[in-house]
């Protein structure tokens, strides 16, 4: 069996922004577990959840009143393919987290639609990773993770969830839905963390 | 395939299945993953009934909804959208789960 990325393009290159193992593709190629989650824009929101049972939430417009960034990224999935100087447009977790105290280490992104995956701490602040909702100029589609998606390019992307609900902070390291069924905990790409 | 826009929707309240109506993903039966299971199962899984442990719905699997175009292979209710199973190779391992099926009945070859 081979799993096939329907991104692949392209022989290895020797691109020095790609990663070990991965090839560009132009394409933004839609890998995804399960069904789209339908989100009324109105119902929608971002959560962070803390070990001490704080809860901050914001509402779409709340979310759109906060700092806004535009972001450009290489995006790599670990089905190998790549994709360089992709533009977003989102709030830095830096500024939804200006006003959590925590001793967590770890945290759960969850999605609307029950998707999950786990993500350090320090791999989320320091201006590493975003909630996006922009993509190319225009809102992210709903394929990709519309009305917005977490973004941590930095790690592969099955790590950038789509449909972001909200951050649940942990003081152990939690494998969400991947990495309990043999993708690696961390997936740092350049490193080639692929699988556990 | 199945085009998004035939896609059943269930009378779901648990919102983490939530229905999709107009779902932009792709997706297949689950009769296009017999290449791929057969690697890993000696019996035929497409043919056999299993009973979802989300929601109780009784199918063959074959009937089921299957993502490929993912890091691994995963396959839902068609009823109810909960995950029956996951399969994820990687180039040392298969890794199987078969937690969202309560059974599997399986006819015996004569």
């Amino acid at each position: 069996m081979g799993i096939i990325s329907s991104g692949f393009r392209g022989r290895r290159s020797e691109n020095p922004a790609l990663p070990p193992g991965q090839h560009e593709t132009q394409d933004f190629p839609v890998l995804t577990a399960g069904p789209a989650p339908l989100i009324p824009i109105d119902e929608w929101e971002f959560f962070i959840t803390t070990e001490n049972g704080l809860r901050l939430s914001w509402s779409w417009n709340e979310f759109l009143a906060l700092p806004q960034e535009e972001i450009t990224k290489d995006i790599h999935c670990v089905t190998s393919w790549s994709k360089l100087g992709t533009v977003w447009r989102g709030v830095s977790l830096d500024a939804l987290f200006e006003n959590v105290e925590t001793t967590s280490d770890f945290a759960t992104a969850h999605s609307f639609g029950g998707y999950t995956t786990n993500v350090p701490l320090w791999d989320l602040l320091g201006g590493k990773a975003w909630v996006a909702w922009e993509f190319d100029g225009e809102p992210l589609e709903r394929a990709h993770g519309g009305p917005a998606r977490l973004l941590v390019p930095h790690l592969y992307f099955w790590k950038s969830a789509k449909w972001i609900h909200g951050l649940e902070l942990t003081g152990e390291d939690v494998p969400g839905f991947w990495e309990s069924n043999g993708y690696h905990l961390h997936g740092n790409p350049w490193r080639e963390e692929r699988y556990s | 395939m199945n085009g998004p826009d035939n896609f059943a929707v269930p009378d779901s309240e648990d919102q983490d299945i939530a229905a999709a109506p107009h779902d932009p993903i792709p997706y297949v039966d689950g009769n296009a993953t017999a290449g791929a299971l057969s690697e890993v199962f000696r019996i035929d899984i497409i043919a056999a009934l299993g009973r979802c442990r989300h929601c109780g719905s009784v199918r063959a699997f074959g009937e089921a909804m299957a993502f490929t175009d993912a890091p691994g292979i995963v396959v839902r209710c068609r009823d109810c959208h909960g995950v029956l199973l996951r399969l994820v190779e990687t180039p040392s391992q298969y890794w199987l789960d078969l937690s969202g099926l309560s059974y599997l009945e399986i006819d015996r070859e004569e």
